[in-house]
């Protein structure tokens, strides 16, 4: 391409010689020339190539944070944070398989040896299989709407989907789903229907579980005959299922409240646990019996908002603890080996984020310059 | 030895300086305008050649400035949103005019410049720089001024426009114009269909595999009248409506199906009367502007604005005139979250002086209410000296100072979940420093160069910040520019064959002066989109009835966001084409041939947005 260029400019550079057949003129022309002939040569390179930049590695443990990136703007990445090294690999899936992700990160799970990124882009919705060590992709399920959540039984992915839009700009979703692939991807094999916005879907005891915002709905399918088996409403938003100590736990909102209820797995019953902490968005459990949320304050008009990070007693026994407070925070998770906590600043979405590691106390340690809108941790 | 140094800076553009004219000859003069740059001494304001809109018939005007200038406008796909940044600041920091309305959407506060077709467009000018206090609010980069070409005296015209191009591109334009020397009409009816299914490589799949491009076809097609007449030696009456309605199809991003659609509604109207009192005249102007914007089919966006102004103007002597004006604007716009209007009023008086031959100023002042606040007082001051001026060449030294802001959008204040009503203007201070040479070569040719170094603080600037699940904007962010601005234009005949060529050079330097938390990594980073680099030239030889012509665009690279962490690359795009002037009996007209980007670049002025490779169109103009 570069060659091509530059016999271009000689040509138009020959062109305008010939054309001033007289010699008096060559002084004048030759400024033209010369000028056109720096713009030419000067301003011509300029690669637009992807290429993979980094070697397939080993990124078998770690953390993965989800940069689930600006709306319409297909730029959620992954970053690798190895807390033995230190380092710090952003745009992971780019540099490992040269192709831009493209993609508005919902969730990552791991399963076996891969690991599912579900990307609900707008139009070019999919969930990508890679490599958990080497984050090579090995295949990607297509045809999807919003696919917010994925679990995996047996050989089978299960894929919880929102379905589209109602076509009457209500933005409400009247024909959810949960979509069944192959582990490996391919085309969807079938769509269950289910209920309102399926928001959250888990593989429990064998069963697959789906929990559902729009319709307060907590559904339980046979992966084996792809058959609903058994269903409940419920009494609030569910946000995500949480898996502790061998047992099916539902993190949900509903009146500036938050209910933390164990699911009876065959009846789908719900325990009935609710604490006076509003407008959080994020729930994890640690290893003591407590519970981590991060929650929002905003003001009077809505011109700024304050986010926590506080902690309380499963028991609802003990005090609510402040353990860290900022602006722009988007997301929480615990390493639990360690015991440290990893907060997501999104930087007000104007640029790239920052995740804080703090001890259990809030204290930070360390800062790590992550991608656009990190929002939740997988530890593995 | 001066000539030489100054050839050296690199090249020649440049819009044409205006001499300002204070005789009036209706019997000439269609509609009366004071020249843009009478009150802008010391300013650049460019023009364009006319023969470019015949070469871009059915593109934009988005198309034509990216292509023949040193500014930069976001274009999210071909056909698509395309907003123009001048000096590094944003989208709605440029005020955009269609025959003295100003026709930024209210709602939006910019233009989409991908809805300006070339075919009902007289002419243009465009003003670098802040000039709030000449034009008003959202002029802090600059302004675009949009006119219609009226003529008496012409008789009878009629000319007829087919254009042919790739992925399905069919432009149609009639123009029927007469003139006698009371009246004047023309009639402009265009169609613009473009089905944008171009192959692209496509970024997101592995091995980067060659797509097409679906959901991007555009069709559009609108209606301009103009009416002009000259009631008596010393009134004129003049009119104007343009109606315009595009429906695209909106591209999607790479790795994405999206069929999402758009459809854009833009009816205008301006009446205009004059009144001449010997050197001295007086303009009222009405205008209305109508803009509907209809998203997906359901999601229905309506404004509309509402003009009354007058201006008086004093041509006391050849060296000093003064006008003074108001304008009165009621705004009301019908969205799909909110309902809700405002009135604006402003004065405002310019003066230029001209104490000596050598040395001219202009003096601007303006004073805005919105909403029954003031907007802080808008002046500017700028002057030019001519250091040379002999009859091969001249040497000017020129300078502005002024301020200039922009009145919030009426989203950022009323959209519901999010809108602030307690946003305050954004406000401008600008001051730039520039040089003119223009040169001729013993009557075979001409040299224009222009340079011009500017800084700007641009405060209050608003941006839309998350809070919790829903956004709102705010007055946070301050943004320093400073930039340089190089145009050279020449040309120069070698016996039968005419050379001309112009060079434009823009390098602006936009840099946040804001963090949002202590862990924002954008202070003092290049803002978004904003390329550091710019740099066109053209090329023109013209012998007899044939012309051939070159064109190179370098884009640099451009940040996606505000840390600079990541890199949209730069591009280079060359277009070529040749245009033949024929006759036939009775019948005249040009046949034209474009190639745009003959070297098959692959790039994306937006990231993740596929633009066209090579690509081609012919264009057949007849007239009668």
């Amino acid at each position: 391409m570069k060659s091509s260029r530059k016999k271009l400019s000689y040509a138009l550079m020959n062109i305008l010689r010939d054309s001033s057949k007289n010699y008096k003129h060559m002084k004048k022309i030759n400024y033209l020339v010369l000028l056109f002939g720096i713009s030419a040569t000067l301003f011509m390179a300029c690669g637009n190539e992807l290429e993979p930049s980094l070697s397939a590695g080993t990124y078998d443990h770690g953390v993965l944070i989800i940069n689930e990136g600006n709306f319409f703007s297909g730029d959620g990445e992954i970053t690798h944070y190895d807390p033995m090294t230190e380092e710090v690999t952003n745009n992971l899936y780019q540099k490992v398989n040269g192709v831009v992700l493209a993609a508005y990160i919902e969730q990552v799970r791991v399963f076996g040896d891969k690991a599912y990124i579900v990307d609900s882009n707008q139009g070019g919705a999919k969930v990508v299989a890679v490599d958990k060590a080497s984050f090579v992709e090995k295949g990607r399920v297509e045809g999807l709407e919003i696919p917010r959540d994925v679990a995996v039984a047996g050989n089978r992915l299960f894929i919880a989907d929102w379905g589209n839009y109602d076509d009457q700009g209500n933005y409400t979703n009247p024909n959810s789903f949960v979509a069944v692939a192959d582990i490996n991807g391919g085309e969807v094999l079938e769509k269950i229907t289910v209920s309102s916005r399926p928001q959250s879907i888990v593989e429990f005891n064998g069963n697959i579980y789906v929990a559902c915002q729009e319709s307060m709905e907590i559904i339980k399918i046979n992966p084996s005959s792809l058959e609903i088996v058994a269903r409940a409403t419920y009494s609030a938003i569910p946000s995500e299922f949480l898996l502790n100590k061998e047992k099916l736990f539902l993190y949900s909102t509903m009146d500036q409240q938050i209910h933390l209820d164990e699911i009876n797995p065959e009846a789908l019953s719900a325990s009935g646990t609710i604490y006076d902490i509003p407008n959080t968005s994020r729930l994890i459990l640690n290893e003591t019996e407590e519970a981590l949320v991060l929650t929002s304050e905003f003001s009077e008009d809505f011109s700024y908002t304050e986010n926590q990070v506080l902690s309380f007693p499963l028991s609802g026994a003990g005090s609510i603890t402040t353990i860290y407070e900022a602006r722009s925070l988007k997301g929480i998770g615990l390493d639990k080996p360690d015991n440290q906590l990893y907060i997501a600043d999104d930087n007000g979405i104007q640029g790239n984020g920052t995740v804080i590691i703090t001890d259990q106390n809030g204290e930070e340690i360390k800062k790590l310059d992550v991608g656009r809108v990190p929002s939740k941790f997988h530890f593995y | 030895m001066l000539g030489k140094i100054l050839l050296l800076w690199v090249f020649a553009i440049g819009g044409e300086n205006h001499v300002p004219s204070d005789t009036l000859d209706l019997q000439e003069i269609a509609v009366y305008a004071t020249p843009l740059d009478k009150y802008a001494i010391g300013q650049q304001v460019l023009t364009f050649d006319k023969k470019l809109f015949k070469e871009f018939a059915g593109r934009s005007l988005g198309d034509l400035l990216q292509q023949n200038s040193g500014l930069f406008l976001r274009q999210y796909g071909e056909g698509m949103v395309a907003s123009l940044t001048i000096r590094g600041t944003s989208a709605g920091h440029t005020a955009v005019f269609w025959n003295g309305l100003p026709v930024n959407s209210p709602s939006l506060g910019q233009t989409d410049f991908s809805l300006l077709p070339n075919e009902a467009i007289g002419n243009i000018a465009v003003h670098l720089g802040s000039s709030g206090a000449l034009y008003g609010t959202d002029a802090i980069g600059g302004a675009v001024h949009l006119y219609s070409d009226l003529r008496f005296n012409q008789g009878h015209q009629l000319q007829v426009n087919q254009g042919f191009g790739s992925y399905g591109r069919v432009n149609s334009a009639v123009s029927y114009g007469f003139s006698d020397q009371k009246f004047v009409t023309k009639t402009k009816v265009y169609w613009n269909n473009s089905d944008n299914d171009f192959k692209y490589r496509d970024l997101t799949r592995p091995g980067t595999p060659e797509a097409r491009v679906s959901n991007a076809a555009v069709r559009q097609k609108g209606v301009v009248q103009d009416l002009a007449w000259n009631i008596n030696p010393s009134s004129q009456l003049s009119t104007a409506v343009w109606y315009n309605t595009t429906n695209r199809e909106i591209q999607p991003l790479m790795g994405s199906n999206s069929k999402d659609v758009q459809e854009d509604n833009h009816l205008r109207w301006v009446l205009d009367y004059k009144y001449f009192l010997g050197q001295n005249a007086l303009n009222l102007k009405a205008g209305w502007v109508k803009d509907i914007l209809l998203f997906n089919r359901n999601s229905r966006n309506e404004t509309a604005k509402y003009f009354l102004s007058g201006e008086f103007e004093w041509n006391f002597h050849e060296n000093l005139s003064s006008k003074l004006g108001g304008r009165y604007t009621y705004i009301i716009g019908d969205l799909s979250t909110y309902l809700a209007d405002e009135e604006r009023m402003e004065w405002y008086s310019s003066t230029t002086y001209r104490p000596l031959e050598k040395l001219a100023f202009s003096l601007n002042l303006r004073q805005a209410v919105f909403n029954h606040e003031f907007v802080p007082f808008t002046p500017s001051a700028s002057g030019q000296y001519d250091l040379i001026k002999k009859e091969k060449h001249e040497l000017s030294i020129r300078a502005a100072i002024s301020k200039s802001y922009k009145i919030p959008t009426l989203n950022d204040r009323f959209w519901i979940p999010g809108g602030n009503p307690e946003l305050v203007p954004e406000k401008g201070t600008s001051w730039e420093t520039g040089l003119s040479y223009q040169k001729n070569f013993k009557g075979n040719g001409a040299l224009n160069m222009e340079m011009t170094y500017y800084r700007m603080d641009v405060e209050n600037w608003i941006i839309w910040l998350p809070q919790g699940s829903i956004w709102s904007p705010t007055n946070v962010r301050n943004v320093k520019n400073q930039g340089l601005e190089v145009f050279t234009e020449g040309n120069y005949s070698f016996g039968k064959v005419k050379l001309k060529a112009h060079v434009n050079y823009a390098y602006n330097q936009a840099r946040n002066q804001t963090k949002i938390n202590s862990n924002d990594r954008s202070f003092g980073k290049q803002l978004p989109y904003t390329p550091l680099h710019k740099m066109q030239w053209n090329l023109r030889a013209q012998r007899n009835g044939l012309e051939v012509f070159i064109n190179q665009i370098y884009t640099g690279e451009r940040f996606d966001t505000t840390d600079n962490e990541s890199i949209v690359a730069p591009y280079t795009l060359w277009n070529a084409g040749l245009n033949y002037q024929w006759q036939f009996f009775k019948f005249e007209g040009k046949v034209g041939l474009n190639i745009f980007n003959f070297l098959n670049e692959h790039y994306q002025a937006m990231k993740l947005r596929a633009m066209p490779g090579r690509n081609y169109q012919i264009n057949l103009n007849i007239n009668l």
